[in-house]
């Protein structure tokens, strides 16, 4: 449980950290086994039909390890949010909802597209 | 071929972190000229791996300051976060109606800015901060429309817009210059996320290209956040500035050729 300010920092710094290192650690162990198989570099366009119609264990990892990335800074936001909302203050909570808004439906569009 | 390539561009990558964390920049503006100066990369392609490195510097960087404490105003930072990152989902739109050639000189014009702001920096000495003061929501607005041209840019170039957002908290919003600094990158991540997604649905954004870049970067990164606070900077900022006026005549000498 999340009670100081800097207890916070703390959390938040370790959801950015745990979320950067596995993400990119899956996403390069990942390509560079496809890439080690003989797959040619340039060849894997990302998009959400990319994890869907994976043909490997390698090519859903690819996915995911970038996906986990892409998902850090929102996690980090939900844990700031969240933080706000039991400390009842409304404008982090403001603030934290409204960056999230613009970072999950930009999400949103490029998965969709 | 391919796994040289690979390994090519982990080296790439290391090397960009470990300037950009050494000059308080985000990967980006090493990243894509070596994408695609050096390795031959499409603009487009570079810029999304570009945004991609940021995305990993920003959370290393920024995920070590919080933890250390003190350093980033989260809620100051988040609320000018909010204007970056909808500049950030704007330039990751309007740079699909761009050609190439035209971001390679834009690119350049950046670069030659950048060389300017880092030559500039290495005269700045530790009291040259100016102490954190109360923010006016007149100083709150300029600093917003500044970060919605940086998200922008960001989301055009595939770079952090450190360079533009460090100056804005330094000097408008009065933060101390490390705080500045280590604010920005925190901000640079959620800018990114934003303006990947434009490159993300048109198909630009190749996991094979962007996955050794971005582990290369996260190693550099935090070689580099070892490495600062045991040397001095200023010759490295120097050479690094004519290094920059280097690659920002070559990309500019390509893109117009292609025009």
């Amino acid at each position: 449980m999340v009670k100081s300010e800097s207890d916070l920092s703390s959390r938040l710094g370790s959801v950015l950290l745990w979320g950067a290192f596995s993400g990119v650690g899956l996403w390069f162990l990942s390509v560079f086994s496809i890439v080690a198989s003989g797959e040619k570099l340039s060849s894997m366009p990302f998009s959400l039909t990319w994890i869907f119609n994976a043909e490997s264990i390698f090519e859903l990892g690819a996915g995911i390890g970038m996906l986990v990335l892409a998902a850090t800074p929102v996690s980090m936001l939900a844990v700031f949010v969240v933080f706000s909302i039991a400390q009842r203050k409304t404008r982090p909570i403001a603030v934290g909802l409204s960056v999230m808004a613009v970072v999950i439906s930009a999400q949103f569009i490029a998965m969709m597209s | 071929m391919e796994t040289f390539d690979f390994f090519m561009i982990v080296s790439g990558g290391f090397a960009a972190g470990l300037v950009g964390s050494l000059m308080g920049l985000g990967g980006g503006l090493v990243a894509v000229p070596f994408l695609n100066l050096l390795m031959g990369i499409p603009m487009h392609n570079a810029a999304a791996a570009g945004l991609i490195s940021t995305l990993g510097v920003s959370c290393g960087a920024a995920g070590r300051y919080l933890r250390k404490g003190g350093l980033i105003d989260v809620p100051v930072a988040l609320q000018i976060e909010l204007a970056a990152a909808a500049g950030g989902l704007m330039g990751g739109f309007i740079v699909g109606y761009l050609k190439g050639a035209l971001l390679q000189v834009v690119f350049s014009g950046v670069l030659v800015y950048s060389a300017a702001q880092i030559f500039r920096s290495s005269f700045r000495t530790a009291n040259s901060d100016s102490v954190g003061k109360l923010i006016s929501s007149t100083r709150m607005y300029i600093a917003m429309g500044l970060c919605l041209l940086a998200g922008v840019l960001s989301g055009l170039l595939g770079i952090g817009g450190g360079l533009v957002v460090v100056p804005v908290l330094h000097l408008v919003l009065g933060l101390p210059f490390k705080s500045s600094t280590a604010t920005s990158n925190f901000m640079m991540g959620l800018t990114a996320v934003p303006a990947l997604s434009g490159f993300v649905a048109r198909g630009q954004l190749d996991l094979g290209i962007s996955a050794p870049l971005a582990a290369g970067v996260l190693m550099g990164a935090t070689l580099g956040s070892w490495i600062m606070p045991r040397i001095s900077t200023r010759w490295l900022k120097l050479v690094f500035s004519l290094l920059l006026i280097v690659t920002a005549f070559e990309m500019a000498r390509k893109g117009l050729g292609a025009w």
